[in-house]
């Protein structure tokens, strides 16, 4: 065990001895102590007796060092005795600057700049976001032209995880929002005795914007975090480069199949939730007798084919936004596992943001 | 080299002490009846071909994998059947360098360095920036310290990597390619360092490479796998092997040569 005997006033000089073993888990309180001894006694010369210093490790010689480097006025000097040479060869001579002070901290940036900087960075990635679309539109354009763009088998195995794989959650989560639709408006029509309208709401609810907003935000959370995180990966491993330097285009690569499955799997898990969410609806209004041959009946007359079209329609935009976010986010995710991460949080932020303000457009569009 | 004998009279028992070793993944045997001892204050290079297990044999050295029988003692403690408290107490004595670096991506270089004495010592803060700047210095590191990892290339990855294996004061040290990919010189410099830590601090150090130049600098001992017999084919001091071995494999391994080609009798001519 080290130990630091700190028996001086023989004469004008300090002294202590640093004996033992000096090793990470025993250096700190002898360090601390050394350090306030040394601070407590500016103008007097140290003695420090290292000659019963069995093995020191790298903090020991650190500690060493610290003591020999210490720039202290004339009289008052440091002085290490009886270090075996093996550990002095280690203790470095030179104290360049760079080796004091505290760890450089990142500079602050006052709250105008960072205004500033996030405005410049907004911009940025709306003009990068933009060119992507422009790049992705472009791609597809040519898919559709020309045989042999779209790597299929890609697509399919993309499609499969994206989509059926999808399905229980989907089922879950619609079943449940047309339990929980009926049974709040049914609650409230119960009062104005107009139950029956509850099949409209939950028609109209399900078909028109439940069902394809709940799986395009499922679809978000599962599916564009897993492109965004994929691609970032690729990017990070250098593939993405590989890729780019066999001449081929990362778009038609990697985009384009995830951004068709994504377009053809969205209105298709939409149909799961649609039709579970009814059934949900219709098991609820049950309970408010209503059977299910008369929710049926009523359905037909309140909802049109124009509401499940309308509803697919917006599943298939909400699809291609999300696969394009999550594809564009893992093409710019910077370097190592943390930007990947980023990548993968910010694309499941971003698509949600974009099928809200998305779906607003649909309803003032549409409702006309 | 009196510190290391020194250290090797205190601790009887060797460093490490890999005992007839099965290891490898599902039911593919990488390696098999492997044994072989580390002394303290050795530096033990652990040699073969591409994929005859170098690096998983180091994973199941410090208990990242189950071997599939066989044992390993880290100073007189097998690490193999150690209950998760111990095995973590154990496997604090060694400071590991993995292939990549390793090193954590939301940390600065130093703070990556830094992050062993953070969790482990109460040394305090402006002291444990010193250790680290040193420690950093001694892999020719300090100019980066600030930097992310996202930033540096492959070597420097390496070298921090061996920094921060060393933070902790871990006196047995198992560095896995630390060499490739670096510069002549920056190699030639990192084996010094290894020379100048077990000259003087004694350390011990387990070295999974082939830089044949590396081997032959620091080397006291080599220990060679073989994909194909899966077994240790040949442990010895490199320049023996190279000039003594009667096994063809070590030889032509030593000698850098090439496989033969097929035979040209067997062409139509």
């Amino acid at each position: 065990m080290a130990a630091m005997s700190d028996d001086s006033i023989k004469t004008e000089d300090l002294s202590f001895a640093l004996e033992g073993r000096l090793t990470a888990s025993n250096i700190g309180p002898i360090w601390a102590e050394a350090a306030q001894t040394l601070e407590r006694n500016p103008d007097r010369r140290v003695v420090v007796d290292a000659s019963r210093l069995d093995y020191v490790d790298n903090t020991g010689i650190a500690l060493l060092f610290d003591l020999k480097r210490r720039r202290r006025p004339k009289g008052a000097e440091i002085e290490i005795q009886g270090l075996a040479p093996n550990l002095a060869t280690l203790v470095p001579d030179d104290d360049p600057e760079d080796l004091s002070g505290a760890a450089p901290q990142a500079p602050s940036v006052g709250l105008f700049e960072q205004i500033g900087r996030a405005t410049e960075q907004q911009i940025t990635y709306t003009q990068r976001m933009l060119a992507f679309l422009g790049d992705c539109g472009a791609a597809f354009l040519l898919a559709t032209r020309r045989r042999g763009v779209v790597r299929w088998s890609e697509t399919l195995s993309v499609a499969t995880e994206a989509g059926a794989n999808a399905v229980p959650i989907v089922l879950l989560i619609g079943f449940l929002m047309g339990v929980i639709i009926a049974f709040e408006i049914g609650l409230v029509a119960r009062q104005f005795g107009a139950v029956i309208f509850v099949v409209d709401g939950v028609g109209v609810a399900m078909l028109r914007e439940l069902g394809p907003l709940m799986t395009a935000i499922v679809f978000a959370g599962r599916t564009g975090a897993a492109f965004a995180a994929q691609i970032g990966t690729q990017k990070v491993n250098e593939e993405i480069n590989a890729i780019l330097t066999f001449g081929l285009d990362p778009i038609h690569f990697l985009v384009l199949p995830r951004l068709l499955a994504a377009v053809l799997v969205v209105p298709l898990l939409t149909v799961f939730a649609d039709v579970v969410g009814l059934f949900g609806g219709a098991l609820v209004l049950v309970s408010f007798d209503i059977g299910f041959v008369q929710f049926y009946n009523h359905l037909l007359g309140a909802v049109g084919m124009n509401d499940l079209l309308v509803g697919l329609l917006k599943a298939a935009v909400f699809g291609f936004a999300i696969a394009a976010i999550g594809c564009e986010r893992g093409l710019s995710t910077g370097a190592g596992a943390t930007s990947v991460g980023l990548s993968a949080t910010s694309a499941v932020v971003t698509s949600i943001v974009w099928v809200v303000v998305l779906d607003g457009l649909f309803t003032v569009l549409l409702s006309g | 080299m009196a510190p290391a004998e020194a250290a090797t009279a205190v601790h009887a028992e060797p460093a490490i002490s890999v005992r007839n070793l099965r290891m490898g993944y599902g039911t593919k045997v990488l390696l098999d009846k492997a044994s072989f001892d580390v002394q303290r204050g050795e530096i033990v290079v652990i040699l073969g071909g591409s994929g005859c297990g170098k690096s998983s044999l180091m994973k199941n050295i410090i208990g990242l994998y189950p071997p599939m029988a066989g044992d390993v003692l880290i100073a007189g403690d097998s690490i193999v059947s150690a209950r998760p408290a111990d095995k973590a107490r154990i496997q604090r004595k060694l400071g590991i360098m993995y292939q990549s670096g390793a090193l954590f991506g939301s940390l600065t270089v130093l703070e990556n360095v830094r992050f062993p004495l953070d969790e482990f010592t109460d040394i305090g803060p402006s002291q444990k920036d010193l250790v680290a700047r040193l420690l950093l210095r001694t892999v020719e590191m300090g100019y980066a310290e600030s930097l992310m990892p996202g930033e540096l290339s492959g070597g420097m990855l390496k070298r921090a990597g061996i920094a921060r294996a060393m933070a902790l004061g871990c006196d047995i040290l198992l560095l896995d390619e630390p060499s490739a990919g670096l510069d002549p010189i920056t190699a030639a410099n990192l084996d010094r360092t290894i020379l100048r830590l077990r000259e003087n601090l004694g350390f011990t150090f387990v070295v999974v490479t082939h830089e044949l130049s590396s081997i032959f600098t620091i080397a006291d001992r080599a220990v060679m796998l073989d994909p194909v017999s899966r077994r240790i084919i040949a442990q010895g001091k490199p320049s023996e092997l190279r000039d003594q071995s009667k096994d063809p494999r070590v030889r032509q391994f030593f000698n850098r040569e090439p496989d033969a080609l097929p035979d040209a009798g067997t062409k139509r001519t």
